[in-house]
């Protein structure tokens, strides 16, 4: 079969194999399954609403020169679409029939009466002057039903004052949405919904902000570089191709096992994992980039093509060895990308063999040029320790990582600006801090939020935050709701609205005998058949629902409950009042998504080391030529150091992204490595073992120098790195070796 | 013998007396919009106000007292000092309603006091009665009369001289009659150039008046 047809072989089951696994994928963006395991419980809460938990960040929406009404008619369509969970600022809520059932039937609940005539007076002077105003039915229903106002209260408790959200100059909505954090297809669709919504109402060209709307136009930008610098790369890589093999059916040839391997990785993990996700794929494709040279050494092997075949399974085995690390490296994701990899790998491999195998490669002119002293190579130690050693010596001195992952956004400086302003406006700014609260149950973790709220009221008059935000005012514990019923009884005992501190109070406002009947009735009526508010009774109220979730999450180690805190100025004395409230902890979310960041750079740093590590005995093992394996390693370790500080002098530093270049700039270093340092059986095998090698260099570097220029600091910082350690890697193992006279 | 009338003389005179009656009323209405119209506040002018009311839910009026101006943006202040503080403004459809007093906190059991007060507002498309109140408050306050006169008839009666000037009642009664389901009548009394008092009728037992203290100055004659 000849070189061609075994090509189109292969791609068409490739094809086949690829389209078989797209059909069964199922692809997940919850970060989570890449961190590693939660060392605080700062970590613990990121983690655990990584993916569970929706509209982490609010769409902001901003509507310059805006009347309140059209801003009215814009949020009453959007709270229409079915991604959006709540629209801020809400409708106010004067009306008995505009409160949500469970809140209007239970409002007895959700506030203590006042106890005494001086407190009953108080409430009800605030009721006379609301009844001055409120002169429409509806209103005064409201007043005479619920004198405490608490089923009204307890809703504005739960959202941002009205007045944040702006005025006529710009006017602000609040999209909260029902998509998890890391569905940006969600996202993208609630955001063109948002836009439809907009422009109907005459908004044709809307601001939008909020790190979902950034997500969505950050993967539309990266789409379309990746599409743009693929093209090129494409076109570069044909040329580069054809101008070593002069041959179109190679250069065809030369792209097959890469992806042959990469469906293999697609069906394997499609068949070993209900869900795979998106970063393991991604970067999954990043570690195949070494199986491109496989074919080119082999098909650039003409005059002693068995020859190559040691070498190559050398470095087959050495990589998989190395990337067989991701599979015990602790995490879910991490397993992934390792499953995707090795399978890719041992395929394309196992297909350049079929590929190449026999006269598949008679077709092909012979490699020509100056030919190479053939003979036993002698390995120059001192090139990659001096070289290393200079490299090193700055990433110790300033320190490798770059711990401040916000320095990588391709987001322009004046919409984080505006965001933050916007922010700081509606005091969403201020949500880093959150004290949580777990619990074995609901009802202790509610008991255990009112006990920190207690103390969080304390803070709130010494002036050590300016606002606190939980669940409370809506879902009392169960304790307090019986409190609160024995209250009631109290109040009825004593004559309810006829009698005692009540009637003396209403009587001396003018309030009619039979003005709060309403209100008595309910509260009898309430004594005869309580009924408690529970989190179900706000779960399934469709306007509840997604407010609730916000505040309670039932995790698989018990219940937690969360109360946000805003406009902290002393967050020591915030935690010292919460200190012996067993079971809370104040979170500093920033902080620990920062130290998240950093355990899963640690962690990926040590899988890259374990991996060279593992690398490096494999191939002892295997040649038992200490030497040779020294060479090999230090050479490796030469190029990710060169690599590594490029990174850190472009870019400021190493990011979790960089790190994973730097896995495939060690299993290319290896390669070429490992060819450079073989022994060529004679001149016509040196010389196309330097070809070849030389062909593997350039089209990695090709490929990886243009993606270098991409607007998108992630992959402008993964072309950087891959193609300094390719340039390193090559020129290192090239120069750091010579024949051996006389052989 | 008496004369017989000449009926075409008569006819005349009917005639004339019935076109006289048509146009009367309407130069009335004309003095009225001009008269509220120049009852215009001047911006900042800080008024003492006495404000009682009755509703369903009262067996007496209940009475309210403060002060009330016109910002310099257009916006009616009420606040109101006694029986307790609270402040009202009334931004175009809206009541924004401050209360520098106490409230409830999540622990429940305690009330916290803000500096800062608790604040709510109210749109008042929904609550017809009420905004039409307040939006003839701002009205009158702010000499912009189009939205009564669009809404409203108005009856001018002169009643005597004062010290303030010629005293004067202007009687507003709602064209529709849905409004006037919501509104009965609306009384404003004063004297030369200057609003004293103001009643809105919703029925018998259902009414609001301001009554403004001016300190006593100089007569403005209206000419």
């Amino acid at each position: 079969m000849t070189l061609a047809r075994r090509t189109t072989v292969l791609l068409v089951l490739a094809a086949v194999v690829a389209g078989a696994a797209t059909l069964d994928l199922s692809i997940g963006y919850d970060l989570a399954s890449f961190l590693p395991e939660p060392a605080d419980p700062g970590q613990r809460l990121l983690v655990e609403r990584l993916g569970q938990v929706s509209g982490a960040d609010a769409v902001y929406v901003v509507l310059p020169e805006a009347s309140e009404a059209a801003t009215e008619a814009v949020a009453a369509d959007l709270r229409a679409l079915p991604l959006a969970r709540r629209v801020l600022p809400e409708p106010d809520v004067l009306e008995p029939n505009l409160i949500p059932l469970p809140i209007w039937r239970k409002r007895l609940l959700l506030q203590d009466l006042p106890a005494g005539e001086d407190a009953w007076r108080e409430v009800l002077e605030a009721r006379l002057a609301d009844s001055a105003l409120a002169d429409s039915d509806a209103a005064l229903e409201m007043i005479a039903a619920d004198p405490l106002l608490a089923s009204v209260s307890a809703l504005e408790r739960m959202a941002p004052a009205r007045d944040l959200f702006g005025n006529g100059d710009r006017r602000l909505l609040l999209i909260v949405p029902a998509a998890a954090m890391f569905d940006i297809g969600a996202h993208a669709e609630l955001l063109a919904d948002v836009r439809r919504t907009l422009g109907r109402h005459g908004f044709d060209d809307p601001r939008l902000y909020g790190s979902g709307v950034y997500s969505v136009d950050l993967q539309a930008r990266t789409q379309q570089e990746a599409k743009l610098f693929s093209l090129l790369a494409t076109v570069a890589l044909a040329l580069l191709l054809f101008w070593h093999f002069r041959a179109p059916a190679a250069v065809v040839a030369a792209g097959a096992p890469m992806l042959a391997g990469a469906a293999a990785g697609l069906g394997v993990s499609s068949l070993v994992y209900e869900q795979v996700h998106g970063i393991a794929l991604a970067f999954g494709f990043t570690l195949l980039g070494v199986a491109v040279d496989y074919p080119l050494h082999a098909l650039s092997h003409r005059s002693n093509p068995g020859a190559v075949w040691a070498t190559l399974r050398l470095g087959v085995g050495s990589t998989l060895i190395a990337y067989s690390v991701f599979l015990v490296g602790g995490a879910a994701g991490l397993q992934q990308l390792g499953v995707f990899a090795l399978s890719g790998l041992a395929v394309a491999a196992l297909a350049t063999a079929w590929l190449t195998a026999g006269t598949a490669r008679s077709a092909l002119p012979p490699t020509t040029g100056r030919a190479a002293p053939a003979g036993d190579t002698v390995l120059r130690l001192w090139p990659w320790v001096v070289v290393a050693t200079a490299a090193a010596l700055p990433l110790a001195a300033r320190g490798p990582f770059l711990d401040d992952l916000d320095a990588l956004t391709p987001i322009p400086r004046e919409t984080l600006a505006t965001d933050a302003e916007l922010r700081r406006q509606v005091g969403t700014n201020n949500m880093r801090h959150v004290a949580a609260t777990r619990a074995a149950d609901l009802e202790a973790a509610l008991r255990l939020t009112e006990a920190a709220a207690a103390r969080l009221d304390d803070a709130l008059l010494a002036g050590e935050l300016e606002a606190h935000r939980s669940i409370s005012p809506l879902l009392p514990s169960r304790s307090r709701q019986s409190e609160r019923m024995d209250g009631i009884r109290q109040f009825l005992a004593g004559g309810g609205i006829r009698a005692g501190a009540f009637a003396h109070a209403a009587a001396e406002l003018s309030f009619g005998g039979d003005a709060f009947l309403p209100f008595h009735d309910d509260a009898v009526a309430f004594e005869r058949s309580p009924e408690w508010l529970s989190v179900d009774d706000l779960l399934n109220h469709p306007e509840l629902a997604s407010l609730t979730g916000l505040y309670v999450l039932d995790t698989s180690a018990g219940w937690m409950s969360l109360t946000f805190l805003s406009g902290i100025t002393d967050h020591d004395a915030v935690a010292d009042r919460l200190n012996g409230l067993d079971g809370v902890q104040l979170v500093d979310l920033v902080e620990a998504s920062r130290t998240l960041v950093v355990d899963l750079r640690n962690r990926i740093s040590i899988l890259l080391t374990a991996a060279l590590s593992a690398a490096g005995v494999a191939l002892w093992l295997l040649t038992r030529d200490r030497r040779r394996s020294v060479w090999l390693l230090g050479n490796v370790a030469a190029a990710l150091a060169v690599s590594a500080c490029l990174g850190v002098w472009l870019r400021g530093g190493l990011s979790p992204f960089d790190l994973m270049a730097l896995a495939l700039v060690a299993g290319l270093s290896l390669d070429y490595g490992l060819f450079h340092s073989r022994t060529p059986a004679d001149p016509a095998d040196a010389l196309e073992t330097e070809a070849a090698v030389l062909i593997c260099a350039l089209s990695s570097f090709v490929v990886f120098a243009l993606l270098a220029f991409s607007r998108i600091p992630v992959l402008a910082g993964i072309g950087q790195t891959v193609a300094a350690g390719v340039a390193a890697a090559y020129f290192l193992t090239r120069f750091g070796r010579y024949p051996k006279p006389g052989t | 013998m008496a004369r017989q009338p000449d009926a075409g003389r008569v006819g005349r005179v009917v005639a004339a007396a019935l076109a006289l009656s048509a146009a009367l009323p309407a130069a009335a209405d004309e003095t009225a919009w001009k008269r509220l119209a120049d009852l215009r506040f001047p911006r900042e002018e800080r008024v003492a106000f006495a404000e009682r009311h009755l509703n369903r839910l009262l067996r007496a009026p209940a009475e309210q007292r403060g002060e009330l101006w016109l910002t310099s943006d257009g916006i009616a202040v009420m606040r109101v000092h006694a029986p307790r503080l609270e402040e009202r403004r009334i931004e175009g459809d809206r009541l924004v309603l401050r209360r520098p007093h106490r409230r409830q906190t999540d622990a429940g059991d305690r009330d916290v006091a803000l500096d800062n007060g608790t604040e709510r507002r109210r749109k008042l498309d929904r609550d017809r009665g009420a905004h039409l109140v307040l939006a003839i408050i701002l009205d009158v306050l702010s000499g912009d009369v189009s939205e009564l006169r669009r809404r409203f008839d108005s009856t001018l009666t002169s009643l005597h001289q004062s010290a303030e000037g010629h005293a004067w009642e202007i009687q507003l009664v709602p064209r529709d009659s849905r409004l006037r389901r919501e509104l009965v009548s609306v009384r404003l009394r004063g004297a030369g150039r200057r609003l004293a008092f103001l009643h809105l009728s919703r029925g018998a037992k259902n009414w609001r008046e301001i009554r403004l203290l001016f300190p006593a100055r100089g007569d403005e004659s209206v000419n």
